[in-house]
């Protein structure tokens, strides 16, 4: 237990020192193995884990869907999705950042990242927000939030991550996701209502639009739907597994984009050299991890978390909000990716030996990383953000963002009050 | 990257040219393999032959391809909070031993996959249906983590990369 907390310490020192993560993790989880065992085994221990994670068939559902969310950022499918959500929404109060949380919603469907998300729809929503006189605040808030729904609603590179830590079926993961993410939708689309409420200035309407031209509008959005519906339906079903999923929905992300504009080679070769690189920065992150994990596992640190779990009498849900506590605490400091891959194998088998079940706790571990990207100091996406919109300045994106945390507060209350919410679904594939 | 000079810029594009053409064409054939398996078996009744290894393989190449591209642009996630309140000095010496560290690690882990290439080698490891020599695939991700303690190096001369939050 000592030892853990000190490599946990030592992590930490390497980590301000600079360091990447993923070397930090690894230097720290070696030294502790050879410390535990000896320096023989950690050495072939060092080998073993990069050669296997670097190598897992599991894990190359992870490229696939990295490079079909780029795909689709190439196809230009977020502007149709923005300007159908507009034609629906766009003449009510506040109603072009209503139109930007759905649009989000509808891009997460396709794409498995969040800051894809919000880098992608930043770039469509913020122009015509701006054009009609939006605070910045609010146009910042509701894409910073409206981003974080990437991971929430399947696919989602998260719940893949997770799902491999705790061995639980990837496809029943995304299912769970869908409910709880049309929830954290509605519960942005209040968080926008009460902004305008408050200050009316904030988010004017924008322009009323025909019946035929809204229908005209959601009838582009088939690209989105045939590729959400030919993936989740694939994996739903028990046609595909992850990876071939993953594969599928990039190839058929690749024929939008060529078809639609005449995808270049050049630009071809940027979206998969960017896929690539995204890739490998997850996976030495992922590396690290492992390594980190296999010393953690040695300290006999996740027995005695369970063990003293058992011993102090909290009942199951409090032990819940506590982890969950930890999370919103630990969310602040540190990269989601992470805090999930140090976290999630300590605090899962403490979960399940209180009979709760994993993949509802996979889906609040998907939302309090969600929280995660959007609070201060370090939230992720308001940084992505800042890369899109140079002018807005952080403190006002902070500011915007107030609301949208306090709804998914709410929403995180919901989730664990209702497991329903998230269990009804992967329910049915069984 | 406007803030390099010259000389270094050679050695950057040099390296994402050549390293950037492998590492997409590895990854879009990784796309097509999935897509012709899953084609092929449920159109055609005919899966690609070792689908599953070759699977695994291509993905070792899209990581380890790609991953001194990622070090050369400082791409990997870095606890840079504190950057705002650093003084130049202070980050240079973290910079340097950043790289320092950094080099050396790595340069244990390209030894270690070195000698469990060697005891592929050894063992006569191959893939379970095409019978691939797995040996050569550990020597390959050795020589690209080489490759990307020669990088690590080559920021340790540099001038540290300050953050600019989401850059």
């Amino acid at each position: 237990m000592l030892e853990a907390l000190a490599g946990f310490a030592a992590f930490l020192v390497l980590a301000f020192l600079r360091l990447p993560l993923w070397l930090a993790m690894g230097i720290v989880g070696t030294i502790g193995f050879a410390y535990q065992v000896n320096l023989k085994a950690a050495l072939s221990m060092l080998g073993h884990m990069t050669y296997e994670t670097g190598i897992s068939y599991t894990l190359s559902v992870i490229p696939l869907f990295v490079l079909m969310g780029n795909l689709v950022t190439r196809a230009r499918l977020s502007e149709e999705l923005y300007n159908a959500a507009y034609a629906f929404l766009g003449h009510l109060r506040g109603g072009l950042a209503m139109a930007t949380i759905v649009a989000c919603a509808g891009f997460s469907a396709i794409c498995g990242s969040s800051i894809a998300t919000a880098a992608t729809m930043g770039k469509v929503a913020y122009p015509p927000m701006k054009r009609f006189g939006y605070k910045d605040s609010l146009a910042a808030g509701s894409i910073a939030a409206g981003g974080t729904l990437g991971i929430m609603i399947p696919p989602s590179v998260i719940m893949i991550i997770y799902g491999i830590l705790t061995e639980q079926n990837i496809g029943q993961l995304f299912a769970a996701g869908i409910i709880p993410g049309i929830v954290a939708t509605l519960c942005y689309l209040g968080a926008v209502i009460y902004t305008v409420k408050r200050d009316p200035d904030a988010g004017p309407p924008g322009e009323h639009q025909s019946w035929g031209a809204r229908l005209r509008a959601l009838s582009h959005v088939w690209g989105v739907v045939l590729l959400f519906a030919l993936v989740m339906g694939g994996l739903y079903g028990g046609v595909f597994t992850p990876t071939e999923g993953a594969g599928i929905g990039a190839g058929g992300a690749f024929l939008f984009a060529l078809l639609r504009h005449g995808l270049s080679w050049r630009i071809l070769a940027d979206v998969l050299v960017e896929s690539a690189r995204t890739t490998a920065m997850m996976f030495a992150i992922l590396i690290g991890a492992m390594i980190f994990s296999s010393f953690l596992n040695l300290t006999g640190m996740p027995n005695a978390l369970k063990d003293w779990v058992a011993d102090s009498g909290l009942s199951p849900m409090m032990v819940i909000v506590a982890i969950l506590g930890v999370y919103l605490v630990l969310g602040c400091v540190l990269e989601s990716l992470s805090m999930i891959l140090l976290t999630v194998p300590l605090f899962y088998p403490v979960v399940q030996s209180l009979g709760f079940d994993l993949i509802w706790f996979g889906i609040l571990v998907v939302c309090v990383t969600e929280i995660s990207l959007i609070t201060p100091p370090i939230g992720l996406n308001v940084f992505v953000l800042r890369g899109v919109l140079p002018q807005v300045p952080l403190y006002t994106v902070f500011r915007g963002l107030l609301p949208f945390i306090a709804a998914d507060v709410v929403r995180l209350a919901i989730i664990v009050a209702f497991p329903a919410i998230s269990l009804y679904l992967p329910s049915l594939m069984k | 990257m406007s803030r390099d000079q010259p000389a270094r810029r050679g050695f950057d594009r040099t390296l994402e040219v050549a390293l950037g053409l492998v590492t997409a064409g590895v990854l879009f054939c990784l796309m097509l393999l999935t897509c012709a398996d899953v084609v092929g078996r449920y159109f055609f009744n005919e899966p690609v032959t070792g689908a599953f290894e070759l699977t695994e393989l291509l993905l070792a190449a899209t990581i380890f391809c790609a991953l001194p591209l990622v070090t050369l642009r400082e791409q990997h996630v870095t606890v840079d909070l504190l950057d705002d309140f650093t003084p130049d000095w202070l980050l240079r010496v973290q910079h340097v031993a950043a790289c320092s560290v950094g080099a050396l690690a790595l340069s244990v882990l390209t030894w270690r996959l070195w000698v469990r290439g060697d005891t592929f080698l050894e063992a006569g490891q191959t893939t379970a249906v095409l019978k691939l020599k797995l040996a050569p695939v550990a020597y390959g991700m050795s020589v690209l983590l080489a490759l990307t303690v020669v990088v690590v190096l080559v920021l340790l001369f540099r001038a540290p990369h300050r953050a600019a939050h989401g850059d």
